[in-house]
């Protein structure tokens, strides 16, 4: 019993100490346990036993590591050609992986900065079509009877222009969300407080406001004193009651509310026109009570919006509700993205390791007589294995530690200039959690490339190796050939799921947006004072749409300009308004049923500027005026969708609630790309700035030149001074930019996907001629006896590239096979194509096939021009 | 290569004993364990393990060496492997002691002055 159980102690130590010492080891502490009789004395002596061996056996191992590593560096440092191009291909695949995952940490990985998170929502109304923000009477109905959430905010989007402070006006994003929000999320602000139900109210008591730290620190210098100080937002005193901490990202604010820096009240009540049941403008967050899931809150909502709907029958349309995850809410759209980047490193990283599994057995094969003198020594293949798995650790550390330098340079690159769409990326960084995650991978993948190359070592023919007449088995060719079909096969999944993303970019940059976005300067200008947002509406009305004819006149009569205009949702620039569209003619049961049109208030001369085709009727121009009859135009979808039969031109219709103003169709344009290049055409009707129901002060100017827009960025800087110095101006950037910023996400999957597909193809087609060259070498005898029998040269062509396009074309035909299998994953990111695209598919078997042919003809026609008598006689 | 004795030291008190144990003649594993605590009265004990690991550096060192000469067969235990000391062995257990005692020379000389 005693025996065993110090056996098993023994165990600790490494296999070849207790070789060589176990047995009297185990001796001596027999002879010590017979000498003791007292318990206690025979406890002591187990103690110290254990301790002693457990204190021994990490510096034995120790020691055996020193040795092992010294003799992989000895080795790896006599074939430095072999061990650099092995660290090159490992640091690749590493370095890649390494990067995905500090980008899929910080973005994805990485908790909401809220209070438990998990048990944060974000609530939708749904109707029959389609689910979105919420009528403020509803919210107030649903957090008044909810039991499922243990709060609820309402929130919508602001903008605020601040001054009055003797620095340059700035139009900064801004929230407003209900007194409720800080607690729900968890998060209070670090000075002050949080807003009050009486400050959640219309009225002046509404008009305080929370910064963020960074807005604090910037353009308030820190002021300790600021808490119960007015700033100037809007021209309107605004009371600063709290600051919110440092460091802390409000990604809601971020990423729903164009990068809000300031948080005001909503301050809703029922007495609103905009708070009615069919005002869907307000997002809702909730904090789910504990333990209770977001499908039992789903129900327990969409039972209460059905409610609601028997209670008003005309404000609902087969209503439900939707709780969404806010994680999934905010991080959603890109877990997509990453995912198939993490997908495409890790076959890159796969790929990686199949090559240097591969120069391992080829070196496997040229120590073979290393191996067998070992061997024939006593050492056993158990001390073998250990060494090699020295060696492979040592070479995949190193690989990592030389991937790791480019994987932080380009971590510093999406910290300061990743997409938009990637929120948190400024987070990135090689951090303990990412070398935690290198150590594994690189440990992880020493045993991917070192088992192969292992089973080769110790079933060597040592016997024969001994003697140096040892010839590389056909097994190894095998294997060889396996792990190139392998590479080969990684190569065409990647090779195509890149084809298919960068074919769908190509086309998606192809797509008419429906108006012309070359040489033009957008930039957003939003009107703040008193005159613009007093309670005289049409004075507002027309005070704004003085403001913006003064600046157009001005900026049409700046050099180089062409046209200009203003529209209050920028095509592509992200945000639209949704309004019911009814017919006048005819009236609907419940008005609730009537589609959501895109509504855009413009300016005249906006299709002009725009180059939006017109397609029937006539334009939007001075004439429709505020006074004037109120008229629409609509895009060529609506007219198709909406007045199959008859004739749109001059019908009546009614914007919002169906007792809003009636307003007549004057013309059709084409449609305009708005939510994103690849997005259907939607429903749009466009509204004369004067003619709309309240003043529209923010928008977005587009100005086309006859060159260089960017050349304008100064003069109308200027314009903009002389017109009212008061009014900021925020966002200038060509249309390009727009645009691109618009396809940023889709943009950097496709370039990353195919420097993944370049860089496998590259590694699986190297791999492949190595391992024909290789095995050109080692059948040499043959080919040469071959030759010497009278075989011709093209039959030796023959044999090298049937023995090598072999394992090529296998693995083509199952990296196909795999692909199709999985490609369905890409559908929601390829655009204007199957993802069983035939001219991606074809093309991949083309670019594979004539590689694998170019890297088995090289070795294939050198065999062919051997000499078979120097050959034969070499042997 | 010449060897240098000095270029080993200091030695780990554990290793010392060892050298010191095998200066009389040649002795197996056990025998050392117990001749160090004898010697020490018990205040020095090295355990199996640590033994074995100091046998096996000293091995292949030089500094001591597995004796082929087997004692009478009465004697003999085949479980047990003997080990006596080399010239090298032996030349670093007297460095080591001439180290020691220097270091406790010039400790005595100085704590005397001190109290002087």
């Amino acid at each position: 019993m005693h025996d065993r159980i110090f056996r098993a102690l023994l165990r600790l130590l490494p296999a070849e100490f207790r070789g060589d010492y176990g047995r009297e080891i185990e001796t001596a502490f027999r002879d010590e346990r017979r000498e003791v009789k007292a318990p206690a004395a025979l406890l002591g002596l187990w103690i110290a036993a254990i301790a002693d061996i457990v204190k021994t056996a990490p510096s034995e191992h120790w020691d055996i590591l020193k040795r092992d590593l010294r003799f992989a560096f000895r080795t790896a440092w006599a074939r430095p050609a072999h061990t650099v191009t092995a660290v090159l291909t490992l640091a690749l695949g590493l370095g890649a992986s390494i990067l995905m995952f500090s980008v899929v940490d910080a973005v994805l990985l990485t908790p909401l900065p809220y209070r438990d998170p998990q048990q944060l929502v974000m609530i939708e109304e749904g109707s029959r079509s389609d689910s979105g923000p919420m009528g403020y009477l509803t919210f107030a109905d649903l957090r008044g009877r909810t039991r499922t959430l243990e709060s609820v905010a309402a929130m919508s989007q602001s903008f605020a222009t601040l001054g009055g402070d003797g620095k340059d006006a700035e139009q900064l994003g801004a929230m407003r969300a209900s007194s409720s929000y800080f607690d729900l999320i968890g998060v209070p602000p670090a000075m002050g407080r949080a807003f009050t139900e009486a400050e959640d109210r219309p009225g002046p008591a509404r008009r305080v406001v929370i910064l963020t730290d960074a807005l604090w620190r910037g353009r308030y210098d820190a002021d300790p004193a600021i808490l119960g100080k007015a700033i100037s937002v809007g021209g309107n005193p605004f009371v600063v009651v709290g600051v919110m901490p440092r460091g802390f990202e409000d990604l809601i604010a971020q990423r729903l509310y164009t990068d809000a820096q300031l948080w005001m009240p909503l301050g809703y009540d029922a007495s609103l026109n905009y708070a009615c049941r069919t005002c869907r403008h307000l997002r809702v967050v909730g904090r789910t009570a504990p333990g209770v899931s977001r499908d039992a809150a789903e129900r327990e909502l969409t039972d209460l919006v059905k409610g609601l709907a028997v209670q008003y029958p005309s404000q609902y349309d087969e209503p439900k509700a939707k709780v969404i995850s806010l994680a999934d809410q905010l991080l959603g759209p890109i877990r997509m993205t990453l995912s198939v980047l993490s997908l495409g490193v890790m076959a890159l990283l796969l790929v990686a390791c199949g090559t240097v599994a591969n120069l391992m057995i080829l070196r496997a094969s040229d120590r073979s007589r290393e191996i067998a003198v070992r061997a024939a020594l006593g050492v056993s293949p158990g001390r073998m294995a250990r060494q090699l798995i020295t060696e492979s650790m040592a070479l995949s550390i190193t690989s990592a530690l030389v991937g790791l330098l480019p994987a932080i340079a380009a971590m510093r690159v999406l910290a300061v200039s990743g997409p938009a769409q990637l929120p948190r990326l400024q987070h990135i960084a090689m951090d303990a959690r990412a070398g935690v995650f290198a150590l594994a991978l690189a440990m992880g993948s020493a045993v991917l490339f070192g088992l192969a190359p292992m089973r080769q070592w110790l079933t060597q023919n040592l016997a024969a190796n001994i003697h140096g007449a040892g010839r590389t088995t056909g097994g190894s060719w095998r294997v060889r050939a396996g792990l190139v079909a392998a590479n080969v096969a990684m190569a065409s999944v990647l090779l195509v799921g890149s084809g298919l993303l960068v074919r769908s970019l190509v086309g998606l940059l192809a797509v008419e947006p429906g108006f012309n976005p070359s040489n033009t300067l957008t930039f957003r200008v939003s009107l703040s004072g008193p005159e613009y947002q007093g309670d005289d509406n049409a004075k507002a009305i027309a005070q704004t749409v003085g403001y913006y004819d003064r600046l157009l006149t001005s900026l049409r009569g700046l050099p180089g300009v062409t046209a200009a205009a203003g529209v209050t949702t920028l095509p592509l620039g992200g945000g639209a308004d949704g309004f019911g569209f009814h017919i006048a003619s005819r009236p609907l049961p419940n008005p609730e049923s009537a589609p959501a049109a895109e509504r855009f208030v413009v300016t005249p001369g906006y299709f002009e500027a725009m180059k939006t085709p017109l397609i029937r009727g006539r334009l939007l121009d001075a004439r429709d005026a505020q006074s004037a009859q109120k008229v629409v135009v609509i895009n060529e979808k609506l007219a198709t969708a909406l007045f199959p039969k008859d004739d749109p031109l001059g019908q009546d219709i009614m914007l919002g609630p169906p007792d809003a103003d009636h307003r007549t169709i004057v013309g059709i344009v084409g449609n305009v790309a708005h939510q994103g290049l690849g997005a259907a055409p939607s429903l749009q009707v466009y509204v004369p700035q004067g003619q709309w129901a309240w003043a529209e002060t923010a928008l977005t100017l587009v100005v086309r030149t006859s060159g260089d827009p960017l050349a304008l960025a100064s003069p109308i800087r200027t314009v903009l001074r002389e017109i009212d110095a008061r009014q900021p101006m925020t966002a200038m950037r060509t249309y390009d930019d727009v645009i691109a910023a618009s396809t940023g996400a889709r943009r950097l999957t496709a370039w990353l996907l195919s420097f993944f597909a370049l860089a496998a193809l590259a590694l699986a087609i190297v791999g492949l001629y190595g391992a024909v060259s290789v095995l050109v070498s080692q059948r040499e005898r043959e080919m040469g006896v071959r030759l010497a029998l009278g075989a011709g040269s093209a039959e030796i062509r023959r044999l090298v590239l049937r023995d090598g396009m072999k394992p090529a074309l296998a693995g083509i035909v199952s990296g196909f096979a795999v692909t199709a299998a999985v490609v369905a994953f890409l559908k929601s990111l390829v655009f204007g194509i199957s993802v069983f695209d035939p001219a991606t598919f074809l093309s991949a078997f083309a670019v594979l096939t004539v590689a694998a042919l170019v890297a088995c003809a090289i070795p294939a026609s050198r065999a062919s021009r051997m000499d078979p008598a120097r050959t034969l006689r070499a042997e | 290569m010449r060897f240098i004795a000095d270029d080993h030291l200091p030695l780990t008190p554990a290793m010392f004993q060892v050298l010191v144990a095998l200066a009389d003649g040649e002795k197996h594993g056990y025998a050392i364990i117990k001749e160090v605590a004898r010697r020490t009265d018990g205040k020095v004990k090295i355990l199996p393990g640590t033994l074995y690991a100091i046998i096996k550096r000293f091995v292949a060192d030089g500094f001591i060496l597995e004796s082929n000469e087997r004692p009478g067969p009465d004697l003999d235990d085949e479980r047990r492997r003997y080990y006596g000391l080399t010239s090298h062995g032996r030349a670093v257990a007297v460095a080591e002691a001439d180290r020691l005692e220097e270091t406790l020379l010039q400790a005595r000389a100085k704590l005397s002055l001190k109290r002087a």
